[in-house]
């Protein structure tokens, strides 16, 4: 049987290998064959992993054995270059880690590894995961598949690139504000952002710790809950993680939330058409669909834009030249940081340091940090009510479509303003996932979010497949 | 209000590096950015929250350190300077 990538999901995949209709040495050649043709021009990989075929070959040794594989057992994943592989070189992106070898595996890495997932490579992202178009990497922009003039979202932006490029079934991103979702929604993939604890973060190199978490970019919603399945649970080595449901699970009432007026300004006209579009649907459907009130959010960015750099500027503060990493040599120690901080970090990156570093000084502490985390938790409770009275809540993915290379990295501001659908629940801590929806006249994809109470990703699942049966 | 000499005291105390050019971008960028999370002051106050009854704190015994020296050559393997099993800087007294 010919290889078809475009129609594959991990699924059909594994049905495939256990029917020997191929072997996962195929499958991983095949994706190897891609990545040679397309990766040159797209930017998706930042390194390809010479040993593929011979791990999927141990996957193919097993299956001629009529041994027991899992569901992932052979399917090729790609990996965001900020999730330690062990032996592996692991940068974020960044000219201070460039030559960095993981000495540990992260934990869903080796969740991973157990189910014997193959991974064809690490992928390019915004450095440190900073930024919401893959523009920030120290090692080139990702180039959007569908529209290689635009951008794919980031920070996950190799991750998205590789999977709507054909190059992996499947990948692994990070989110602390939208860097799974944004990408996702501007390559027509399904991203999911686990409620915060759900998969541990031990392995994935911290940006803001309150908000991190990894998640699934796939094809489909079964893709991503497979991979969910099996990188989620709770890891002594990540304090902060929990098996679901911490929180009492409660039936589903089909009735879904839109925060009609959260969405009146700023979003682009053909989004709000596509979304009300989708709105029908559901209704169409069955469900219900009422007003909720989440006014709060409109000072969602702003509290973002507070605690992430004040947990960026601590969090980055380990990178000194001394332990790992990039060391620049200057005339005394203090001039040895200064110069392998001035010059191994980019200019985000450092941007966000200093930012962090100013909203946590004395004289503005309280007036910027400690107001923003009062906001967060009121932002939390909003959608405790919320979720009184709904299943999901229904918003767009991002307020416009991707937009062209080059377009807004003079404007940190505006391209900060992307990310005000997707902070939301990474300041809540909620679940949310990015599904397709259409496209825009110009053929560009468009992304509808579903956002759930804590530990509910199975509604996500439930009604992101019902949507996309349609 | 964010100054030339504002960024030269923050860029001081992250320990980064910044050229006179950078200085100028860095001000600018953190002045419109620092005037945009200021809307937080028209937000809501936290009247009476009640902390979540989910979260806990979570702790565990202390036992089960790890060998001294068990990882120290894979560690110091990605040290940039290194001599006789230890991290090697400059001196910081004179």
């Amino acid at each position: 049987m010919a290889l078809d990538l475009n129609k594959l999901t991990i699924a059909s995949a594994h049905d495939s290998l256990l029917a020997g209709d191929f072997k996962a040495a195929d499958l991983a050649t095949a994706y190897m064959d891609e990545i040679n043709q397309k990766n040159g021009d797209l930017n998706a990989y930042l390194e390809v992993f010479g040993d593929t075929v011979e791990q999927a070959k141990l996957v193919d040794e097993k299956i001629s054995r009529k041994e027991e594989v899992s569901v992932l057992a052979g399917i090729p994943l790609a990996i965001k270059d900020n999730i330690l592989i062990k032996g592996r070189k692991a940068s974020a992106a960044s000219k201070i880690l460039e030559n960095y070898t993981a000495t540990y595996d992260s934990t869903v890495i080796e969740k991973l590894k157990s189910k014997e997932a193959i991974f064809l490579g690490r992928t390019n992202m915004d450095e440190f995961a900073m930024g919401g178009s893959g523009e920030n990497s120290a090692f080139g922009a990702t180039k959007n598949p569908n529209d290689s003039s635009r951008v794919t979202g980031g920070s996950s932006s190799g991750s998205a690139a590789a999977v709507a490029g054909g190059m992996a079934l499947a990948a692994l991103g990070s989110d602390t504000g939208g860097s799974i979702r944004q990408p996702a929604s501007f390559c027509n993939l399904v991203g999911l952002k686990p409620t915060y604890g759900t998969v541990s973060r031990y392995g994935l190199m911290a940006m803001a710790s309150s908000l991190d978490q990894i998640g699934p970019i796939a094809k489909t919603v079964g893709d991503a809950e497979i991979i969910f399945n099996a990188i989620k649970g709770k890891d002594p080595l990540d304090s902060t993680s929990a098996d679901s449901p911490a929180y009492p699970p409660s039936g589903e009432k089909k009735i879904i939330g839109v925060p009609e007026s959260f969405l009146s300004e700023g979003v682009d006209d053909e989004v709000l058409k596509n979304f009300y579009e989708a709105v029908h649907k559901f209704r169409d459907m069955g469900y219900e669909v009422v007003n909720v009130d989440l006014s709060l959010l409109k000072y969602a960015v702003a509290c973002y834009y507070v605690l992430m750099p004040a947990e960026a500027s601590a969090n980055l503060a380990r990178f000194d030249g001394v332990r790992y990493g990039l060391h620049k040599d200057g005339k005394d120690l203090l001039e040895d940081y200064q110069r392998t901080r001035g010059e191994g970090f980019g200019p985000e990156v450092r941007r966000r340091i200093m930012l962090g570093t100013y909203v946590l000084s004395a004289g503005y502490y309280d007036a910027y940090y400690n107001k923003a985390n009062d906001v967060r938790k009121l932002i939390k409770m909003a959608y405790q009510k919320v979720f009184d009275q709904v299943d999901v809540v229904l918003t767009p993915t991002a307020p416009t479509p991707a937009w062209k290379i080059g377009e807004k990295v003079n404007n940190p501001l505006q391209m900060y303003l992307e990310d005000i659908f997707t902070i939301p629940a990474n300041l809540a801590g909620i679940p949310a996932m990015s599904i397709p929806a259409g496209k825009t006249s110009d053929g560009l994809p468009l992304g509808l979010q579903l956002t759930a109470p804590h530990f509910r990703e199975d509604l996500l699942f439930s009604f992101g497949k019902s949507f996309g049966k349609l | 209000m964010i100054e030339i000499a504002d960024i030269e005291k923050l860029a001081g105390l992250v320990r980064i590096a910044v050229t006179e050019e950078e200085k100028i971008k860095f001000q600018k960028d953190l002045e419109s950015i620092l005037n945009y999370v200021s809307e937080l002051k028209d937000a809501p106050s936290l009247a009476d929250f009640k902390d979540d009854e989910y979260l806990k704190n979570v702790m565990r015994a202390d036992d089960n350190a790890y060998l001294p020296g068990g990882f120290t050559d894979e560690i110091l393997a990605e040290a940039p300077n290194r001599a006789d099993g230890y991290f090697k800087v400059k001196k910081i007294f004179n």
